[in-house]
């Protein structure tokens, strides 16, 4: 179940442009453009304000804690540097880079940061085609950009996925797969296709893509369209579909805890005072099923985002009205066990995941053997594994407590 | 898959004007229209049934029901009357006397019937309007609505019974009289202030099942004699306070919802929804973009749906495949040729990421029938112990 607090105080002249959290600490870091341009470190057990750090501009438009959480990196969308806070002491030192990242995208994360290697990464330009990266060695503190391959698009999201890759999302509703130097990976992307709308179509523009949520296997997908989608990454299968929202009014989904998100509905933004809800979902285990909703009212937006400690099971948002102030709470982690499924042969199979002891199929998918995927702990589990189509389709079942 | 929209649109019946309030029977759909007059299709084609068709009704019309096979009751949000409709003819009866107005015009479910009496969501709190077949119209008093205004109805025609949700989080189960019969109060824990403004704008029923969309983007299962919440999941729809989701009367566990709040060039989509075994299977239908849809309606075998856009008048019917509840037999052999008894699972399959638990069931040996859907694929497991196992897969 969600709790939710939200914080005493307010924040006068604030836009929080990003939102992360620093582990160890139990903090939400936010991005904060105005001010002159700040961040902000707020406690998860209270919302109350633990530390902040002037900023070089007021066009702060990302925060990644990195390194363990020993420092804080910022980049604008104006100006030519990165920023780079040592923490707790938000000590900063500044370094030149060529280029700047937008500020017009909503939604999803802007940047992303390799915990193996140290090297952030962030989108640019929103031109068509531009499609450069700007990457940041915190090692060494310099500053780079590369340009991908990837027509003619730009780099709308992306995220860490471990390995030393990254998914990146783009303009033209592609999906990739790359390393920090540039390198797409041969098979490792998709396309979200233009919506079929059969034999009377009003024109549905491409997709972007704004948000991409991993959780093993399994990736949230939301674009500009109001669509959010569950993609099986290991054979590029679209599990699930919804329609959930309005470029206007978007959706805001947390980081995964262990497969559990948070999903926050922005509300209708054309009148204050309206109700909206924020509903903890599992995307590994029957995703869009809401767990929980937490209510809140009188705002105008969740900016920033939403961000869960993993750790801590804490999450933080930033509800963005005429007062901004901050909301908090905490989700229960999800009891869950990782199961490394296995068939014969390398062929793409279907996996039926039948929960026994609730009565509920909680995983249906294309997988390539072998493949992760989190199944609910606790319980007595019915695996199907269909191997083929048809009349010659080869089945095996198996049952297993986990 | 229930809906399947390629190669099955029938007709899209454009108007210069909204579509308001929409009904159907088995065989024609009838129509309320912003330009104040009332239409009759053919539900097999779509074509424009003359004679009853173009007549004037009641302006600023919101909503119509068949209250009885013969007539159609059509009310406003405007005007303190209510049409009785001879929908064979075409011959109209205004009565004003006991009237009241309704509160939502782009709205679904603000009115049903069920033996010879409507109820409907009037636009002031305290009560429902009532109309009967003979003509008498009353302001309806219900105390359980003191202070909030009724946002959908339901009529049960089985039980004689109205579900109703509230703007304040309820569903209310009342007599044709009014009197309450049972209330089940959606979740609104935890916040940060009590919500004062969750409306429930579409209920469904499929004994023991009730479901419900909200304004807020969420759909809601319970079971409805223990009040139970079985499950909840996201619907299809962008929350906001003007938002109005709607569903449709249950055929056989399925349901539908639309929505009709809409942004340019987004996707607009209805969603599918199965719960007929205690969970939401919900699946997205992309219908086109930047359109709203105001309601759907199930039969046998078309889904209808209505929308109201500039530019976009639109009553679309579509075939979708027939599905009741049919009979498949099943049994157990071990060895083969030797019947024994044995656990039945059956997997209702609507695809990848689309399956559902449809039923559990315990056979004896020997040849059993077991509930299925028509033309909806099934896998079956047969359990005999933890390691003896078969598996097919039929359609229903």
């Amino acid at each position: 179940m969600l709790t939710l607090t939200a914080s005493s105080f307010v924040l006068t002249n604030s836009t929080i442009t990003d939102i992360s959290y620093h582990s160890s600490n139990d903090w939400a870091i936010c991005a904060d453009s105005g001010n002159s341009g700040r961040i902000l470190a707020f406690n998860l057990t209270d919302a109350t304000l633990a530390a902040s750090g002037a900023c070089l501009t007021s066009s702060v438009q990302s925060v990644l804690v990195v390194a363990g959480g020993a420092s804080a990196v910022v980049a604008y969308s104006s100006g030519t540097s990165v920023s780079l806070f040592e923490l707790p002491s938000f000590y900063r030192t500044d370094h030149t880079t060529a280029t700047t990242l937008n500020s017009s995208t909503i939604g999803g994360k802007k940047g992303a940061y390799n915990h193996d290697s140290g090297i952030c990464l962030w989108g640019t330009s929103t031109s068509p085609g531009s499609r450069v990266l700007m990457k940041f060695d915190t090692n060494t503190r310099t500053v780079s950009t590369f340009t991908l391959n990837i027509g003619y698009a730009y780099v709308r999201t992306l995220t860490y996925i471990g390995n030393n890759r990254f998914l990146i999302g783009t303009s033209e509703g592609a999906i990739f797969e790359i390393d920090d130097s540039g390198t797409i990976y041969a098979g490792a992307n998709l396309q979200i296709p233009f919506f079929d709308t059969g034999t009377y179509t009003n024109s549905i523009p491409e997709p972007e893509i704004t948000s991409i949520i991993p959780d093993g296997n399994l990736l949230m997908v939301m674009t500009n369209q109001g669509s959010t989608h569950i993609w099986d990454w290991s054979t590029k299968r679209e599990l699930d579909l919804i329609k959930t929202h309005n470029s206007s009014s978007p959706l805001y989904i947390s980081n995964s805890a262990s497969g559990v998100c948070i999903i926050a509905r922005d509300k209708d933004q054309s009148s204050s005072g309206a109700w909206s809800g924020l509903n903890e979902v599992d995307l590994s285990i029957c995703p869009f099923r809401v767990r929980a909703t937490a209510f809140n009212n009188d705002f105008r937006g969740y900016a920033g985002g939403v961000v869960i400690n993993p750790s801590t099971g804490r999450w933080a948002t930033i509800m963005d009205s005429t007062s901004v102030r901050l909301l908090v709470g905490t989700i229960i982690p999800r009891d869950s066990v990782v199961q490394t499924l296995t068939s014969p042969g390398d062929v793409d199979v279907e996996v039926i995941i039948i929960n026994d002891t609730d009565g509920e199929v909680s995983l249906n998918t294309y997988m390539k053997s072998p493949g992760d995927y989190r199944l609910p702990a606790g319980k007595d589990i019915i695996e199907i594994i269909k191997s083929g189509e048809g009349t010659t389709a080869l089945w095996s079942v198996r049952n297993y407590a986990t | 898959m229930l809906i399947n929209h390629r190669n099955i649109f029938v007709s899209n019946n454009s108007v210069t004007t909204n579509f308001r309030g929409v009904t159907a029977d088995d065989n024609y759909i009838y129509a309320t229209l912003a330009n104040n007059t009332f239409q009759k299709y053919d539900i097999k084609t779509g074509a424009t049934v003359s004679g009853p068709s173009g007549i004037l009704i009641v302006a600023n019309n919101s909503a119509i029901t068949l209250i009885t096979a013969a007539t159609a009751c059509v009310f406003s949000t405007n005007s303190s009357q209510v049409d009785y409709i001879d929908v064979n003819t075409g011959a109209r009866t205004q009565v004003t006397s006991g009237a009241t107005t309704l509160s939502t015009q782009l709205a679904n479910q603000q009115v049903d019937s069920a033996n010879g009496v409507a109820l409907a969501c009037r636009s002031t709190t305290g009560g429902l309007l009532r109309a009967t077949a003979s003509g008498g119209l009353s302001n309806m008093t219900v105390s359980s609505l003191s202070g909030v205004n009724a946002t959908s109805i339901l009529a049960n025609s089985a039980s004689g019974v109205w579900f109703v949700g509230t703007t304040d989080g309820r569903i209310l189960t009342l007599d044709q009289f009014g009197n309450l019969v049972n209330t089940i109060t959606l979740s609104k824990t935890p916040n940060i202030a009590t919500p004062t403004n969750i409306k429930v704008t579409g209920l469904s029923f499929y004994d023991p099942y009730l479901i419900c969309c909200t304004n807020l983007g969420n759909i809601y299962l319970f079971n409805y004699w223990s009040g139970l919440e079985m499950d909840r999941a996201l619907s299809d729809i962008e929350q906001g306070s003007n938002t109005f989701p709607s569903m449709c009367q249950s055929k056989h566990g399925f349901t539908t919802i639309t929505s009709n709040i809409y942004n340019v060039s987004n996707l607009t989509s209805v969603d599918q929804i199965y719960f007929g075994n205690g969970r939401i299977l919900r699946t997205c239908i992309p219908i086109e973009s930047s359109i709203s849809m105001i309601g759907s309606l199930l039969t046998s075998d078309k889904m209808i749906v209505w929308n109201a856009d500039s530019g976009f008048f639109q009553l679309r019917i579509y075939n979708i495949d027939q599905f009741d509840v049919v009979s498949v037999d099943t049994e157990a052999q071990d060895p083969p040729g030797t019947q024994v008894s044995a656990r039945i699972v059956r997997i209702m399959d609507n695809g990848i990421g689309k399956k559902s638990l449809f039923s559990d069931t315990n056979i004896s040996a020997g040849t059993n029938s077991l509930p299925a859907i028509r033309n909806s694929n099934f896998i079956e497991l047969a359990i005999k112990s933890s390691s003896k196992w078969d598996i097919r897969e039929f359609t229903g």
